[in-house]
This record gives C-alpha cells, structure tokens and sequence, in this order.
C-alpha cells in the first residue's frame, strides 16, 4: 500500500467534514487535533510503511526518494499550519477578528490541498499531474477569502481566481501542445528530435509561464503581495511554504522526468530567471511596511534562493533543494507563527507595531530575531546551511556571477530582516504596552520549531540521509 | 473520399463559425448577447467532437458546458441585471497594447504550429461504444486505467463545493467562541441587512 498516507489524508479530511456535522460550535475544538493527528498518522505510515521504491495502479501512482522527502515536506507544513491556524479559528485571540470561522469546512479543504500536493509528486502520467495540481491549487482561492467580511481578503481571493485561472489555462495549453507532439500522455522522456520543432519551444514557454505563477518567478510573480496580504496570516503562511514547494515538485516532475535532460541545456534561463527573482523580491522587501506584505517579498526571494538547484541540471542540485525546502518550511513558518500570534492578539499588521516587542515578550522576540536570521542565512542557524549548499550547486554548474548575485542578495535581505529586528530590539515600547499572552499550543509549536531549526543547521545527518538516498537514486 | 472531403470542408466551416464568435463574445457590450455567442462556440466545440468521432465526449460537452454553464452564466446576466454595467473604457493606450498582446501570440502560436509536424494518431473510425470505453477506463486500476485521476478530481470537486458554500452563504459564519475563557459560545457579531437576516424561529423575516 504505498499510497496509504494519501489514503489516510482523505479518510481524516472525509471524516473532519462528517464529524463537523454533528457537533455544536462549542465542541468544534476538537477538528483541529483531528486534523493534526491525522496529519501525524499519515506522516508515521509514510516513513514506517512506505518503501521509497514502488509503484502501483500498472505504473501511475510511483514513489521515489525524491517524491518521497517531498511528501515529507507536505506533511511538515501542513501539520504546523494547522497547529498555527487553530488558535485563530477557534477564538482564542485578543482581538475578535470578523468574519472568519468555518472551522470543519477549513480543515477539510486544507487536508484536500495536501493531497493534491502529494499525489503530485506521485503522478506518471500528465492527466493525474494536471489534476493534482488543480487540486492543490484550487481551494487554496477559498482559503486566501476565508474571511469573508474582510474586503482585502475579498479581493485578494478574486485576484488569485484570476491570476491562477491565467496561469491554469497557459500550463494546460503547454501540456496539451506536448501531447500533440508526443502523442503520449506518460511522463516518460521526449524524444529529443522535438527540440527541432517551434512548437515544442511554445509549449515550454507556457509551461515555464505556469510553474512561474506557483513559484513566484519574477515575471510572474505580481499575484503574491495582494494575495499573501489580503489572506488570513495561517493561509499566507501555508501559500508561501507548502505552495511553493508544491510549484517545485511540479517542476521537478516535468524537469526531470518528462524533459529529461533538457534541463542542462537551459541552465542560463534558469539562472537568469533564480537571478531576477531574488533581486526583484529583496529590493521591494526594503521598501514593505505590511509584515505580510514585506514575508511575501521575502518568499518570493526565497524562491529565487530555491531554483538554483535546478541549474545545470547537477544531481546535487536535487537534495540541496530538498534540504532547503525542509529548512525554509520550519524556518519561515516559525516566522509566521510570530505574526500569526501577533496579529492574532493585537489585531495589527505593520512592521512598526512591533516596536518594544522584546520588553513585553523577550521569548517571543527572541524565536523571532532567529528565524528571520535564518531566512537571511547567518551561520550557524540552518538557513546558512541550506544556501550554502544551493551556492555550491550554482558554483559547481559554473555559474559564479550568480553565486556572487545570490551573495549579494543575501546581505540585501540581511537588511530588511533586520528592520523588524531593529523594531523588537532597539525601538521603544509604547507606554501602555504589557506582555502579551500566547496560547500554550503556539507557545509549544514556536519551540519545537525553534529548536528544529537549531538543530538542522548543527546537525549533517539530515542532509546526509537526503543527499545519499536521492544521489543514489538519480545516478541509476 | 467523398467522406473525407465532406469531413474536410464541415471542418473548416465549423472553425470559421467559432472564431467568429469568438470574437462576438470578447467584443459584444451585451452580456446576454455575449453568453449566446459563447453558447455557439460551445455547441461547435461540441460538432468537432463529433468529426472526431468522440460520440461521448460531444454529448457531454452539451450537457455541461451548453445546458449548464451557459445556462448559469445567462441566468446571473438576467438576476442582477449587471449588463448594462459594463461600460469599461480603457484608455487607448491600454487597447493598442492589449491587441498587440494578443496578436503577437496569436501569430506566434499559429506559426509554431504551422511549421511543426504535429503526432498524428491513426484516425480511427472503427465503430467501438465509446461510451463503455470511457466508462471501463475511469474505473480501470492497470496501465491503461484513469482510475486515480478519476478520483483526484472527485475530491476536487468536493473541495471546490465546499469551498464555494462558505464563501457564499449568507449566514454569517458562527463566530469564534471564546473557549478558553469556558464561556458561552459568542453571538454571530456580523449584522446581515434586515432583509437576509433569519428569525430565531427559522422562517425568514421578510
């Protein structure tokens, strides 16, 4: 059964929708830890249970080692983005936000994204990928306007349908193109005799316009700041990790699997657009005063840190990436675990609001101050790790003006990171400010994620077990 | 021959007739007018089905798009009486760039298309029921099956219903009760307009 954590992820999703049904909102408490538990399961059968070499259904549903960690970072982020959301859902806040609720129908759809993302990385064939990805895109347009009395979050969901429907229509064109060409649906390698043709060379260019769209590649990229902006802090959260890497095991899958090979011949595209999309997002980072507005910025910086691993084609490329994706998941999601809890408690949204922040609550500030730290990539925090090893790839496959790009991005971003560190820190505390409280569940989470993200950047054996159990599966 | 001729010609006509109306529906002002031109395009759609002998796939292209979608689209039109609404301007800069945008993708695609050889499966007129063809293969767990995205897509649309009732229902959500404070669960705090709001007895207040 190797797609027993997928089976389990649609059993909680199907039995949180049921169980909602008949309980009162009072007793509505406990879907979250449904959620959480299920995720939990799904995650233990998957490491216990899943061989990280199989296939079933004649060949369509596979794992591999990288599919596998892939599902691993899945299920990482959507556990802690339903321990970070549940506060918030459940009401245990300072201010009263309107308008949002829903709590089963929430879990639901989120469980339903995650599946998608899994089957994702699983799928052999166009038709399952394409749909997979609708379907860890789709309801993430409902999440993004989940608060429905909120206007922002209003138009933030519109402008996402608009965007993503664009974005859809471009891939499906691509992928259609393909099959014309091919007349084959089976993610198998293309013949290389298509490069000859313009057609194959349309079809790659609405393929990259559309894994653009999910990854937040500058040109593509002018969706995120409304739509992280507008959308409750749990979703932005959850957009700017598990969607991410649900845009890269997409083009992993095509990269990879179907455009074997290709890759190495587009190493300067990749490069160019690694390159745009980092300087773009650190230097309008500088100028965001919306915290969420400034982490979508940052995430799609962050973007352009992740593709290096793409260029030239290098098999180191592929567990460098993982590893960073694994790093940013608990890194920038212990970030949004601060804004959650302070915008769940104070209501409030912009970066000067933090000001005094390490006055009324040093533990806080502190786990903060780290996390933004490794996003920048100061050692010995694990983001340093992380880009060390993406550098080295980009540096490996030639590219050393990209490294020095990459380099100077990083200092740029060490910038911006520190303004809100600067407003914790330095800045004075209002005088009728007091210290605020926080939930023992997000008090838990913030230190377990704290803590794993100490520990991934001192630790080797993470990396090591991803980069000898990938490297030995993409030199067969 | 006379068939391939017949087959031939009915296609360049039907193709013709789409982009016609194409055209009349990003240009109509009216938006009824509008959706009976998509409608159009549609039921062609449906008719090149049809020349290629995909019986199913025409039939469903009908029901769906034609009687279901049109049919949805033309009735919001008539409810909110939002035709007369669309009275956009862009400004002429905005138009020449828009066209330019789109004929230069219009030309580049039918370019690639033009001077690259395209996979040409057998063309297959043998008489087999497509219907039961399909049916076997949605359901069919071996190599030739579809049977996970089948079920992919059935979560989809579980996730899209669910989804789209909760950002469209007109109650209020409950609102978030304060259960750590062991106090009732809180009032809906979101006032409807007098019209949508519902009586503690359940019937509508109007």
């Amino acid at each position: 059964m190797i797609f027993l954590p997928e089976l389990i992820v649609v059993v909680c999703a199907v039995a949180i929708l049921l169980t909602d049904l008949w309980l009162d909102e009072r007793r509505r408490v406990i879907l979250a830890p449904m959620a959480a538990i299920g995720l939990v399961v799904a995650m233990a059968s998957l490491i216990i249970s899943v061989p990280q070499n199989g296939l079933t259904l004649g060949g369509r549903f596979s794992v591999d080692p990288v599919g596998w960690w892939f599902k691993v970072f899945f299920l990482l982020s959507g556990l802690i983005t339903i321990l970070i959301s549940l506060d918030l859902l459940d009401g245990r806040v300072g201010v009263r936000m309107r308008g949002i609720g829903f709590r089963g129908e929430y879990y639901t759809v989120l469980l339903a994204t995650i599946l998608g993302m899994m089957v994702l990385v699983s799928a052999r064939d166009l038709i399952t990928l394409y749909v997979s990805l609708e379907l860890a895109t789709m309801p993430l347009f409902v999440l993004t306007a989940w608060r429905r009395d909120d206007a922002q979050s209003g138009e933030a969901g519109m402008k996402y349908v608009i965007f993503g429907a664009m974005a859809s229509a471009c891939m499906l064109y691509g992928l259609g193109l393909l099959y014309g060409l091919t007349g084959s649906t089976a993610l198998t390698a293309i013949d290389r005799q298509l490069a000859n043709m313009p057609a194959f060379w349309l079809a790659t260019a609405m393929l990259v316009a559309g894994i653009g769209f999910k990854l937040t590649i500058v040109p593509f990229h002018f969706w995120a700041a409304d739509v992280y902006q507008g959308a409750p802090a749990p979703v932005t959260a959850y957009l700017s990790v598990a969607s991410k890497g649900a845009g890269l095991a997409f083009a992993f899958q095509i990269l990879y699997r179907w455009m074997d090979g290709w890759i190495a011949d587009a190493a300067v595209g990749v490069a160019v657009f690694a390159a745009l999309t980092m300087t773009l997002g650190n230097t309008v980072a500088i100028v965001q005063h919306n915290i969420k507005r400034f982490m979508a910025f940052s995430a799609i910086s962050q973007a352009g840190y992740l593709v290096m691993g793409f260029v030239g084609g290098l098999p180191e490329g592929i567990p460098a990436m993982l590893f960073y994706l694994l790093v940013y998941a608990v890194t920038n999601l212990a970030v949004f675990a601060c804004i959650v809890w302070f915008s769940n408690q104070t209501g409030k949204e912009q970066i000067e609001d933090y000001r005094g922040l390490a006055r009324t609550n040093p533990l806080i500030a502190l786990t903060m101050m780290l996390g933004l730290f490794s996003l920048a990539g100061i050692p010995p925090l694990s983001g340093f790790v992380g880009k060390f090893f993406l550098f080295s790839v980009a540096s490996k496959a030639g590219f050393h003006w990209l490294v020095a790009v990459a380099a100077v991005n990083s200092t740029i971003s060490l910038y911006y990171y520190l303004r809100i560190v600067r407003q914790m820190y330095i800045e004075p505390a209002d005088k009728d400010s007091t210290r605020l409280p926080i939930t023992p569940t997000l008090a838990a989470t913030l230190m377990v994620l704290s803590a794993t993200q100490l520990l991934m950047g001192i630790i080797p054996s993470l990396y090591e077990t991803i980069s000898s159990q990938t490297l030995a599966w993409l030199a067969r | 021959m006379i068939e391939r001729a017949m087959i031939t010609i009915l296609f360049y006509g039907f193709a013709a007739a789409a982009i016609l109306l194409a055209l009349a529906v990003t240009t109509s002002r009216n938006l009824l007018r509008a959706a009976v031109c998509l409608m159009g395009v549609l039921l062609i759609q449906a008719a090149f089905y049809l020349l290629l002998s995909a019986d199913f796939l025409a039939g469903v292209q009908v029901l769906v798009y034609v009687g279901g979608i049109v049919v949805v689209i033309a009735f919001v039109v008539t409810l909110t009486r939002s035709s007369q609404l669309l009275m956009d301007h862009p400004s002429p800069l905005r138009m020449s760039l828009a066209f330019a945008a789109s004929a230069g993708f219009a030309v580049v695609s039918i370019a690639s298309l033009w001077v690259s050889a395209l996979h040409q499966p057998g063309m297959s007129h043998s008489k087999v029921d497509s219907t039961k063809a399909i049916g076997m293969a949605l359901l069919d767990t071996g190599k030739t099956g579809y049977v996970l995205p089948f079920e992919v897509v059935s979560v989809l649309l579980l996730a899209a219903v669910i989804g789209g009732i909760v950002i469209a229902r007109k109650t209020p959500p409950p609102s978030q009760p304060f259960t750590t404070g062991g106090d009732k669960p809180g009032e809906a705090d979101v006032t409807l307009p007098k019209s949508q709001r519902i009586s503690k007895d359940g019937r509508d207040s109007r």
